[in-house]
């Protein structure tokens, strides 16, 4: 199971930190929505396998950012989730819209302010807060995730819909 | 069932603290640095595969506005043919590439391929896959072929290293005039997309067009590397000097190689 957790942190890593700054400015996550998903499925202990593997993988590969950043974000939001998921894991398709998008900016805001204050504190180097944190590519990035979680579910209805009926009802 | 699982996080919890001093304070880093360099490889092509997608949606998106664009640079690369046959006479690093360039600088030109661009904890870099081990160092400056001057070397690893952009803002440069070098200045970076030149004197005469080379006064960096082209000039009256808008040669995210100069008082 830890390899296969290993597996998919790999992924996302390459998908997050590689293949999306290639196409865009804005910020993927879909580590964060894997993690999500598995919290809500009741997989914690998966959940917390790949949130401890996502950060170490991004603290290996990001520059700047002093080692331990990103494994305590990822602990530290792991843990947020583990206290507030269960409030959400029967409700609506609506109300978990807006868990997604309302989750990713909260989980790029925590990244960012981990980041700044690890930054100023332990590295030669200084960010401003004002250069760290645009509103409006945390948003963009929201919505991003958001829609992508909206495709998935979207994507599997449609695929689910289609194989009850060619191979079940037939 | 559940104690277990308490107890799995907390000892892991405890592992990995105790790895965090210990990459921190010991060897460890250049374990981890074993690691790194598979997944730079991953990663490289996950970034090579993103182009031809970002270049999709970019033609969807602004398929029309790319249409005017072209009819409008058509025109000028009639006027740019004429004056870059003028610059070909006199630009000593037109055409050439790394080695040839590297003999010029009387320095080493480390090529390297760009791994990812990031705007990383506020601040715009890019990834190469070269670091220590090829012989990299901190402060190096970066170039492309076109020897279009486009950051300095922030951070090294053993096998990877961090160019810090000149359109970033924390980013400053001694620049000087093509066609005048006598008038000396500062060029800033400007949220990570364009360019400000800074502390030119009032007397100095500039246009919209003129070109903005790096100074001999910049610290192990050859002087007359391209950094950008005059957009606007600004003046106030009673002000000591002017400042100027540039637009750099070329965008970050289509940099896919570059060339790390190491001066040989750098070695």
């Amino acid at each position: 199971m830890w390899f296969i957790c290993f597996l998919i942190s790999f992924l996302t890593v390459c998908i997050d930190f590689f293949l999306a700054k290639s196409i865009s400015d804005l910020y993927l996550n879909i580590g964060f929505l894997i993690i999500v998903f598995l919290m809500l499925r009741n997989f914690q202990n998966n959940a917390f396998s790949i949130a401890l593997m996502y950060g170490i993988l991004l603290d290996i590969i990001s520059p700047i950012t002093p080692f331990g950043t990103f494994i305590i974000a990822h602990i530290l939001i792991w843990l947020i989730l583990k206290y507030t998921i269960n409030i959400f894991t029967n409700t609506s398709n609506g109300v978990f819209v807006l868990l997604i998008f309302f989750g990713s900016s909260l989980y790029i805001s925590i990244l960012g302010i981990i980041q700044y204050i690890s930054i100023n504190m332990f590295t030669k180097f200084s960010v401003d807060f004002a250069s760290l944190f645009s509103f409006k590519l945390i948003l963009s990035s929201a919505i991003l995730s958001t829609f992508l979680v909206f495709l998935f579910i979207s994507i599997s209805y449609f695929v689910s819909y289609i194989f009850s009926k060619w191979f079940f009802i037939k | 069932m559940r104690n277990l699982f308490q107890h799995k996080i907390r000892i892991s919890i405890i592992i990995l603290v105790i790895i965090i001093v210990l990459y921190n304070t010991t060897r460890l880093s250049e374990v981890f640095s074993i690691i790194k360099r598979p997944i730079m490889w991953s990663g490289s092509f996950f970034y090579s595969a993103g182009k031809p997608i970002n270049n999709f949606f970019f033609a969807f998106a602004k398929g029309n506005d790319l249409l005017k664009k072209q009819e409008q640079q058509e025109k000028q690369i009639a006027s740019l043919i004429f004056e870059l046959e003028q610059v070909k006479s006199n630009n000593e690093f037109y055409g050439k590439n790394f080695i040839e360039l590297s003999n010029l600088f009387v320095s080493t030109i480390i090529e390297s391929k760009v791994v990812s661009l990031q705007f990383n904890s506020g601040k715009h870099i890019l990834l190469i896959n070269k670091g220590s081990k090829d012989g990299i160092v901190e402060g190096a400056p970066v170039i492309t072929e076109q020897a279009i001057f486009i950051g300095k070397i922030i951070q090294v690893d053993k096998n990877s290293s961090v160019i810090l952009l000149i359109t970033d803002s924390s980013s400053a440069v001694a620049s000087t005039l093509y066609s005048d070098m006598s008038v000396q200045s500062i060029v800033r970076g400007k949220k990570g997309i364009s360019l400000e030149m800074e502390l030119i004197p009032q007397d100095s005469e500039l246009e919209t067009g003129d070109i903005v080379v790096t100074s001999l006064l910049e610290k192990d960096t050859p002087q007359g590397l391209l950094v950008g082209q005059i957009a606007s000039v600004k003046y106030i009256q009673g002000e000591l000097f002017k400042t100027a808008t540039l637009s750099p040669f070329i965008s970050a995210s289509s940099i896919s190689s570059v060339g790390v100069i190491i001066p040989n008082n750098l070695k």
